[in-house]
């Protein structure tokens, strides 16, 4: 049967009503933040000026699953951080210390220190899907990338708002674009979007970091498990459930040093 | 009566009759020996790249020849232990398991290359490749001592000797970071530079501990008799184990050597071809004369009664008894040569050719293999050859007009 007129003029009109009863709080609610300060407080809710953590990576593949256990200091006002493998066995005592631009690895078994080169950073972290730089966090979103509002939408059954980073010409980072999608009432991360950009214009989602598990820690709202989805890699995801956080105590200069790295026994 | 007729008129012209026999048995021994040098090299070439490591029959999860990661390693249970010793075309089996990483010297860690890590089992690398063969003295890695012969350029390279250690550096088979400590056994030279400048032997037992990688292993390789049954080894194999396999054969393995082997084969092809058109043009003169001086011979017979056909099959049995002569002899000449060959392969001497031979891993030397098929065959083309060289003459003794035949002057 087909539509008359009459009736394709009343879809017409229940269309843009349903539109418009959709759009109406979100684009309302759009207007409200600034992309830029948006970022800011996220990472500052993620990473605070540091923060020490406990963490479980999952590691699943098509053929296997592994689970790596590490603490980590993350020491975003210095510009530093520290990484000390607990468990798997084999692994155990490997460490990863990064001064700024530089990053070295720790291999107990053959007692070396490795300096792991600027071109590494990208690669693979203990096998997982997530790279040295997302572990040892040289780059930051809000440092690294220049924020756009994509306004406010409706993601997998939430409300969220979206900003689009693209990353400044001098940053140390690959992507071509990231979107990161915030959960407006209580600022924590729901997701975050890696495109390349294979063609001028034409962008490829690589991975997506899916936030969840989110609880109060020292009065911010801070996801537990993050979910790294590699487009490229279909089968393979990486789970990171953080055990325990503490934010913003100070750390220990001893810490970030060479000395500390090989000493195999700071374990802690 | 004819073949009495034709062994007769041979024997009217003994000199002309032995100089054309003993062209056609110089071109069947010529033809032999390059056929038999043929098949003797390419056996010869396909038995030493295949025993030098890649083996007749690669036996690989599905996938691995595209990606080639640990990732699509496989594991080597017991089961599948037995399945590979119970082939009755296999001549034996070895189990190796290859990465890619960095060796660091030990000293001071400064200098490192890449490398081409690979476990081995030494015992059936010993008793089935030429791997091992230059090591001399050296030990073989042993297992639960990790141990490990190096490329001789890559030990230069690092400035590590026998007895002194190395680091290597790589991801395991969860891939995460490897690091482990090996000793230098020894090092070895075989001529290539994947292995010389970049390879690690070690134990594949030590291997798989370094990289966390339990029974697994990236490939097995398994030897068949001769390169010809690497074939039938494949399909054995094939049908032995279940579905998810990857099964190449050495054509597919070594790719670059098959183009070589049939280059060389249309090479020989074209130069045995001049050959036999070179003896067909020489054998239709020596017919052909003897049939121009014969016209006056011909056409008495024919006015004595023999019918066309007769004169015709007359010179075709001349040309064929002619050739067989030639074959016969060519063949007692042939067969105990190549026999006496067959034993003792030739050595190049000449510097040049040497080293364009050893470009491809080889050993300087000629290699004969003696085959019925082409002693045959040879003879078959030749007899051929010397029916259609003798048509043109035959057909023109056959149509002569006996009147004015007998009209020319002898």
């Amino acid at each position: 049967m087909r539509p008359t007129a009459g009736s394709a003029y009343r879809l017409g009109v229940l269309r843009w009503l349903l539109i418009g009863v959709l759009v109406w709080p979100a684009a309302g609610r759009a207007q409200s933040f600034d992309p830029a300060e948006l970022i800011e407080r996220v990472e500052r809710s993620l990473r605070g000026d540091t923060v020490r953590m406990r963490a479980e990576m999952r590691i699943t593949t098509p053929r296997w699953t592994r689970v790596v256990e590490f603490s980590s200091w993350d020491d975003r006002a210095g510009d530093r951080s520290f990484i000390r493998i607990l468990s798997p066995r084999k692994d155990r005592g490997t460490g990863f210390l990064r001064v700024q631009g530089t990053f070295w690895t720790w291999l107990p078994r053959v007692e070396r220190t490795l300096r792991i080169p600027p071109s590494m950073m990208l690669q693979s972290w203990m096998g997982s899907d997530f790279t040295n730089d997302d572990l040892a966090r040289e780059s930051s979103l809000s440092e690294d990338y220049s924020a756009r509002s994509l306004g406010g939408r409706e993601r997998e059954g939430t409300r969220a708002w979206g900003v689009e980073l693209t990353p400044h010409a001098d940053a140390p980072v690959v992507w071509a674009r990231v979107e990161a999608w915030i959960e407006p009432e209580t600022l924590a991360p729901l997701s975050l979007l890696y495109y390349d950009e294979p063609d001028p214009g034409r962008f490829e989602l690589l991975r997506e970091l899916r936030f969840s598990d989110v609880r109060p820690v020292q009065g911010r709202a801070f996801p537990h498990t993050w979910l790294m989805l590699p487009r490229d890699k279909p089968g393979h995801s990486t789970e990171m459930h953080i055990v325990s956080s503490v934010f913003d105590e100070p750390f220990d200069e001893a810490l970030f040093t060479q000395e500390h790295l090989r000493r195999a026994t700071g374990v802690r | 009566m004819l073949g009495r007729l034709a062994w007769r008129n041979l024997g009217r012209n003994r000199r002309r009759t032995g100089l054309t026999a003993a062209a056609g048995a110089f071109a069947a021994l010529l033809m032999m020996l390059a056929l038999a040098l043929a098949r003797g090299s390419h056996e010869y070439w396909i038995d030493q790249s295949v025993r030098l490591y890649p083996g007749h029959v690669r036996l690989a999860l599905a996938g691995y020849e595209e990606h080639g990661t640990l990732e699509y390693g496989m594991r080597l249970s017991p089961a599948l232990r037995s399945a590979l010793d119970a082939l009755p075309g296999s001549v034996g089996w070895a189990p190796r398991l290859e990465t890619w990483g960095l060796a660091v010297q030990d000293a001071d860690g400064s200098l490192g290359r890449g490398a081409w890590i690979v476990g081995v089992d030494p015992e059936r690398e010993r008793e089935l490749t030429r791997l091992f063969d230059g090591l001399g003295s050296a030990e073989l890695p042993e297992p639960g001592a990790p141990g490990a012969v190096l490329g001789a350029d890559l030990a230069r390279a690092l400035g590590v000797r026998t007895g002194e250690s190395i680091l290597l550096l790589t991801g395991d088979y969860y891939g995460s970071q490897a690091a482990e400590r090996f000793r230098v056994t020894g090092t070895l030279s075989v001529g290539d530079p994947r292995f010389d400048e970049r390879a690690v032997l070690t134990h594949v037992g030590d291997m798989q501990a370094f990289l966390d990688a339990g029974r697994t292993v990236s490939h097995v390789v398994l030897f068949a008799p001769t390169g010809e049954r690497a074939d039938d080894l494949a399909r054995e194999l094939s049908a032995s184990l279940p579905g998810g396999y990857e099964i190449l054969t050495w054509p597919e393995l070594v790719p670059d050597l098959l183009q070589m082997l049939l280059l060389d084969d249309a090479g020989n092809w074209l130069s045995l071809s001049i050959l036999v058109v070179v003896v067909g043009f020489g054998l239709l003169n020596t017919v052909l004369m003897s049939v121009l001086e014969r016209r006056r011979e011909f056409g008495t017979l024919r006015a004595l009664g023999m019918r066309p056909r007769a004169v015709f099959g007359l010179v075709l049995i001349e040309s064929l008894l002619l050739t067989s002569a030639g074959i016969a002899a060519g063949l007692a000449i042939a067969v105990p040569l190549l026999l006496v060959l067959e034993r003792n392969p030739i050595p190049l001497t000449g510097e040049q050719l040497a080293a364009a031979v050893e470009t491809y891993h080889l050993d300087p030397v000629l290699v004969f293999d003696l085959s019925a098929a082409q002693l045959l065959g040879t003879s078959a083309v030749l007899l051929v050859v010397a029916l259609m060289a003798a048509l043109p003459p035959a057909l023109r003794a056959a149509r002569g007009q006996p009147r004015e035949a007998m009209r020319e002057p002898t």
